[in-house]
C-alpha cells in the first residue's frame, strides 16, 4: 500500500510520466483519497502554471549587434595557426612544424663531439734512464701512468727541457707510450 | 515592424538564402556553418538567444549579467563548433555550455557574497520586464494578488539551491527530458531524478502559504 512518503518521494516520476501504468494507477488512488498529497501535486503545478505565465524577458536591443560586432573582431583576430585549423592543411602544417621544432631541438645535440679532458702534468723524478729509445714509443695497453722528469743536456737547448711521458707497465715489460717536452 | 533577428542584422546576403536556412534544422545549421557558411550561424543564434537568455536569467537572477553570459555562450559556439559532435542534438550542447557559463558567474558570486539574488531580482516587475497588457476582468485586489503571487514564485525559484534550480528549470521552464538534462548539466540520471524531486518539494513548501 502507498504511503504519503512514498508518494512524495516518487511525485516527480509521476508528473513526468516516468512510472509504469500499475504504479500510475497506485499513486491516482492515493492522490484521490489524501488530501495532503491532493495538495502537495495543487501546489506544484499552480506554481509551475504561475511560474510559466511569467513572460519571457527579450534580450536588450544592443544584443545582436554587440553580438555580430564581438564575432567580426573574433574572426579579425584569429590568428594564422586558428585559420589553418580549419583547413585541411592543418595536419600537414602541424607535423611540418613538429618534424621543424624536433630538427632544432636535435641540431646542438648532433653537433656535439666527445669532450677533451687534459690533466695537468706532475712533475717527477725520473727514473734511471732507458737503455734503448725504440722502446720509449712501443705500443702496448696502458697499465700504469706516471710522469716523469728526465733532464736532456742539447747544444740546442740552452735551457734544460722537463720531458714529461708516461709509461705502461706490462708485466715484467715497461713500455712508454706518450712523451711532452717543455723548457725548463 | 518585426522582431528585429540576428539574421538581418548580420550581412546583406538575400533574403532568400535566409529563409533557405530557417527550413534547417540545427545539425543541418551547424554542418552549413562549417561549411563556411556564415549566415547558418546567425540563424543558430537568433533561435536561440532569447530561450539562453531567459534560462540564464532564471539560473542566475541577474538580466545584465545574463546578456553577457549569453553573449559569451555564442562566441564559444562560434569557436568550438567544429568540436561539436553532429551526432548529438545542438541544443544540448548550446544549454551545457550556457549552464557551465551560468554556474561559474554563481561560484564566483558565492565568493563576493555582496550581490544576492533577491537583490537583483527586487524592483525588476516595474522596469525590466516587458510590457503586459493587463486583463480587466481581474478586480485591482486580484492583480494586486496576482503579482505579488508572480514575485514569490519567482523568488521561491530564486532561493532553490543552485544546482536544484538549475534542473528545476531545465524540467520546468525547459521542457528537458531527464537525459538531456543528465548531459547539461554532467550529471547521471539518478542524480537529475533526486535533485528534481527536492527542487519540487522545497518548491512546494515555498509557495504553498501563498496558494492558500
Amino acid at each position: 500500500m502507498l504511503n504519503c512518503s512514498d508518494f512524495v518521494r516518487e511525485y516527480s516520476d509521476y508528473r513526468d510520466g516516468r512510472v509504469d501504468p500499475v504504479r500510475r494507477a497506485e499513486m491516482e488512488a492515493h492522490l484521490a483519497g489524501c488530501s495532503s498529497c491532493a495538495r502537495y501535486d495543487r501546489v506544484v503545478v499552480a506554481g509551475v502554471d504561475e511560474l510559466r505565465s511569467i513572460p519571457e524577458i527579450e534580450p536588450s536591443w544592443e544584443f545582436l549587434p554587440r553580438l555580430q560586432h564581438r564575432i567580426f573582431h573574433l574572426e579579425d583576430g584569429l590568428s594564422p595557426w586558428r585559420r589553418s585549423e580549419r583547413s585541411a592543411m592543418s595536419p600537414a602544417f602541424v607535423l611540418l612544424l613538429v618534424l621543424l621544432i624536433g630538427a632544432a631541438a636535435w641540431v646542438p645535440t648532433l653537433r656535439r663531439q666527445a669532450a677533451l679532458v687534459e690533466l695537468a702534468p706532475v712533475a717527477a723524478v725520473a727514473p734511471a734512464p732507458e737503455p734503448d729509445v725504440h722502446t720509449l714509443f712501443r705500443e702496448g695497453p696502458l697499465l700504469e701512468s706516471r710522469p716523469v722528469l728526465l733532464p736532456l743536456d742539447s747544444p740546442s737547448t740552452p735551457l734544460t727541457p722537463t720531458v714529461f711521458f708516461r709509461y705502461t707497465r706490462l708485466g715484467s715489460n715497461v713500455v712508454y707510450r706518450t712523451a711532452s717536452v717543455s723548457p725548463r | 515592424m518585426g522582431k528585429p533577428t540576428i539574421a538581418r542584422t548580420f550581412g546583406s546576403e538575400p533574403e532568400k538564402r535566409h529563409s533557405e536556412l530557417q527550413d534547417l534544422d540545427d545539425s543541418a545549421l551547424a554542418a552549413a556553418f562549417l561549411d563556411g557558411n556564415k549566415r547558418a550561424f546567425t540563424e543558430l543564434a537568433d533561435r536561440y538567444h532569447t530561450r539562453l537568455l531567459n534560462f540564464v536569467y532564471r539560473t542566475t537572477g541577474d538580466r545584465e549579467r545574463s546578456e553577457d553570459l549569453v553573449q559569451e555562450t555564442f562566441i564559444r559556439v562560434y569557436r568550438h563548433l567544429h568540436r561539436f559532435d553532429q551526432s548529438k542534438k545542438f541544443s544540448t550542447w548550446v544549454y551545457t555550455i550556457a549552464s557551465n557559463l551560468a554556474k561559474n558567474e554563481l561560484r564566483n558570486r558565492s565568493r563576493n557574497p555582496l550581490i544576492l539574488f533577491q537583490t537583483i531580482t527586487r524592483g525588476w516587475d516595474s522596469d525590466e520586464r516587458p510590457l503586459e497588457w493587463e486583463d480587466h476582468t481581474y478586480r485591482p485586489d486580484d492583480l494586486f494578488r496576482k503579482r505579488h503571487l508572480r514575485s514569490m514564485v519567482e523568488t521561491a525559484v530564486g532561493e532553490l539551491p543552485e544546482h536544484h534550480r538549475t534542473v528545476f528549470v531545465l524540467r520546468e521552464m525547459e521542457g528537458k527530458t531527464y537525459e538531456e538534462i543528465a548531459e547539461i548539466t554532467g550529471c547521471n540520471l539518478g542524480t537529475v531524478k533526486s535533485r528534481l524531486n527536492r527542487a519540487r518539494n522545497s518548491f512546494a513548501v515555498l509557495i504553498e502559504p501563498l496558494l492558500a
